[in-house]
């Protein structure tokens, strides 16, 4: 199910939270948690792309997975994290709420149907794991990935569409953002 | 294939291919100086050479043809038999043969070349003929043999190869992306001993600038290669075209010692080859009608390269028929690409560039030639995504000169750091012509489109605000403002922006991924205290 190195039929999971959820991703794919600074915002591109931050000469995009699923978004405070994952050979930035800690999970605690507890789409998720009384959603972080990127596209040639040259759409948003 | 011998496929296909261009170059030579033995044993060296590589490597279609080629070389530099013609035309499509062949190594996969019927024609040409010479297809140059008899000028070859190292182009992109690191950290130490002001640590920074910057430049030389790579294919192309139209060719080239980054070399091949193709097919008239209009029967296409402050400036000239841009101008009315007020309006020079919109074309009838592939709009696009230019300079019945001018590397440049509120961008200093401050009220409106008028002329103005959505700037403000100018081929625009920044040397990174389809964006960059910095893609948003 999940991809990192299983101990004993274990999974490693790194515990973030999302609008009062709980979500986790296998932590072979998470590169480091760093705090969100010196994002540079990135004109014309969806909400859900905040910008783009220096990662020690690396250039990577910032996302906002609360935009993306559609989430209660929450203002940045001093538990908000990004938590940088290394997605088919990309690197993102993702933004969550906070991140609590890295739990092992038994594999047989993973229950692998999604139940209806979430407003994310089912085919994003990987299983639901479950420690005491707590549930963690599993996310499936590269079909998270290939989606955004189809939806950046999307949206953009929907914006050209529109708008013709001049993207007006994005403007609004944008200048909303600003102000 | 065995796995030992698949690594070393990649360097035979490099050298093959490297020799298959040196035997297109010498075989040139040859049909000039038909009895230049010298000559002569230099191709033969080639096939050679080709034949023993193919032969290790185990590649039978290569060797077999090779060897045939090396075999009728043989008789001629043995002088058994005389260069005609027909014999340098059949080695030329040997070496038609010959690259297929190594594509097809190349891909892994069989492609199904044929070389029976090349190989019959090799031993044919000199049989047919009845022979001037006693002619007999002598079979075996024996490999001892050509090993002893080395020509001086392959000797010299061998001294040259052995200072020189191939290298994956992967490790030198790495190499230029740890340098551009080195840059940046570099600055960001600049800004710590500035902040601080710690002179033995600034005296030590200055030292570690003139290495980084020694480094810099030495990394970046090892990824420039002369432009040579690519024109002395060039030569070829226009013989076999020139021989196709029934034109006579006078073919020059210059500067192909200039070098350039390898990425840009190898991009600018297919538009180049394009114009040339361009030259000898539209541009050059047949001889008859040369002499007509009292030229020259043969006419002139010359492509040169040379260096111009930070640029690159390529040009191809031919003393053909020449363009007019008023007949450009009908074509295009006829096209329903422009209406006759449009036109109106216009100047020739924009006339001309006409032919660069995509769907156009000048010739009357659409040959096999310059019909298909790349047309001019291709040329245009291209030479721009490398912030480069084209301009296109005519008359009619005199010839036409198209000059490419080109940045001499991609990866590190020169940017003016704008502001708008409080976003900083940076812009090429290569494309800026000028730059002019103003009060917002000088702002005029023509149709819609903001202006401004510098020195009795018009320049039409693009908000940088309003490109990157944010709010708009107001007129009637009287807070000073800044127009940058800035040129792309023919074109020039000035962007209004807040106020300047500063002046650097930035190291450019390409956004990939979710990021790859940017909007007037053409990259970013990380300066000296981490900041990420946007690259505005000028040619984007004009």
């Amino acid at each position: 199910m999940i991809q990192e190195k299983k101990e004993e039929g274990t999974s490693q999971i790194v515990v973030f939270g999302l609008s009062n959820e709980e979500y986790g991703i296998g932590i072979a794919q998470v590169q480091e948690i760093i705090r969100p600074v010196g994002i540079t915002r990135i004109p014309g591109m969806p909400t859900f792309v905040e910008g783009v931050i220096n990662l020690r000469g690396k250039i990577i995009p910032i996302i906002d997975l609360r935009d993306r699923f559609g989430l209660t978004k929450k203002e940045d405070d001093a538990n908000t994290r990004v938590v940088v994952a290394e997605v088919s050979s990309q690197t993102v930035g993702l933004v969550v709420d906070s991140v609590s800690e890295v739990l092992r999970l038994a594999n047989d605690a993973i229950d692998p149907l999604p139940p209806t507890i979430t407003d994310i789409d089912a085919e994003y998720l990987k299983g639901v794991g479950k420690m005491d009384r707590r549930l963690i959603i599993l996310l499936d972080l590269d079909k998270v990935l290939t989606d955004l990127e189809k939806s950046t596209l999307e949206k953009l040639n929907k914006m050209a569409a529109e708008e013709g040259p001049g993207a007006t759409g994005a403007k609004k948003e944008n200048q909303a953002a600003a102000e | 294939m065995t796995e030992d011998m698949s690594r070393y496929k990649d360097m035979f296909i490099s050298e093959a291919t490297e020799y298959l261009q040196n035997l297109n170059k010498s075989l040139l030579e040859l049909e000039k100086a038909p009895e230049n033995l010298e000559l002569l044993n230099e191709i033969f060296r080639l096939a050679h050479t080709m034949k023993g590589m193919a032969a290790t490597m185990g590649y039978q279609k290569i060797t077999t043809l090779a060897h045939q080629m090396e075999d009728l070389l043989d008789v001629l530099r043995k002088q058994e038999a005389k260069v005609t013609p027909e014999i340098i035309e059949v080695l030329f499509k040997a070496l038609d043969v010959l690259e297929p062949l190594l594509q097809e190594v190349a891909s892994g996969e069989d492609r199904k070349v044929d070389i029976t019927a090349m190989t019959v024609k090799l031993k044919m040409v000199l049989e047919t003929k009845p022979a001037e010479g006693p002619a007999p297809a002598k079979e075996t140059p024996t490999d001892s043999t050509a090993g002893e008899k080395k020509t001086v000028s392959s000797e010299a070859d061998k001294k040259k190869t052995q200072t020189s190292v191939r290298i994956n182009i992967e490790h030198l992109d790495n190499l230029m992306n740890l340098v551009g690191e080195l840059v940046i950290n570099k600055a960001r130490l600049f800004q710590i001993g500035a902040n601080y002001k710690i002179n033995e640590l600034n005296e030590s920074l200055t030292q570690l600038e003139r290495i980084t910057g020694s480094l810099q430049e030495e990394v970046l030389k090892t990824r420039m290669i002369p432009v040579s790579h690519i024109f002395d294919r060039y030569p070829r192309v226009v013989r076999d075209l020139a021989k196709l139209k029934n034109k006579e060719i006078n073919f020059e080239i210059e500067g192909s010692d200039i070098e350039l980054d390898r990425m840009i070399v190898d991009e600018i091949n297919e538009p180049l080859i394009h114009l040339i193709r361009n030259a000898v097919d539209h541009g050059i008239e047949v001889p008859a009608e040369r002499i007509k209009n009292g030229k020259s029967e043969k006419g002139n296409v010359r492509l040169s390269a040379r260096r111009e402050k930070g640029y690159v400036r390529i040009e191809l000239t031919d003393d053909g028929k020449g363009m007019d841009p008023h007949e450009i101008a009908e074509k295009a009315i006829e096209k329903g690409m422009l209406t006759k007020e449009k036109m109106a309006a216009m100047t020739e020079n924009e006339m001309l560039m006409l032919i660069c919109e995509p769907s156009f074309s000048t010739a009357a009838e659409i040959t096999d030639i310059s019909g298909r592939g790349v047309g001019m709009d291709v040329v245009k696009t291209k030479v721009e995504a490398f912030n480069g230019s084209l301009t296109i300079e005519t008359k009619k019945g005199k010839g036409s000169s198209f000059v490419i001018k080109l940045p001499l590397t991609l990866a590190i440049i020169q940017a003016l750091l704008v502001k708008v509120i409080e976003e900083v961008y940076a812009i090429p200093l290569s494309n800026i012509t000028e730059i002019i401050s103003i009060s917002p009220s000088q702002i005029k409106t023509i149709e819609k489109r903001e202006v401004i008028r510098v020195r009795e002329e018009i320049l039409p103005l693009v908000s940088l605000r309003e490109v990157f959505g944010l709010p708009r700037l107001d007129l009637n403000t009287t807070e000073e403002t800044y127009i940058v100018e800035v040129e792309v081929g023919d074109k020039r625009i000035g962007i209004i922006v807040d106020s300047l920044y500063s002046r650097e040397e930035i190291v450019i990174k390409t956004l990939g991924g979710i990021l790859k389809r940017t909007k007037g964006i053409s990259g970013a960059t990380i300066l000296g205290d981490g900041r990420v910095v946007l690259i505005v893609d000028i040619a984007g948003i004009m």
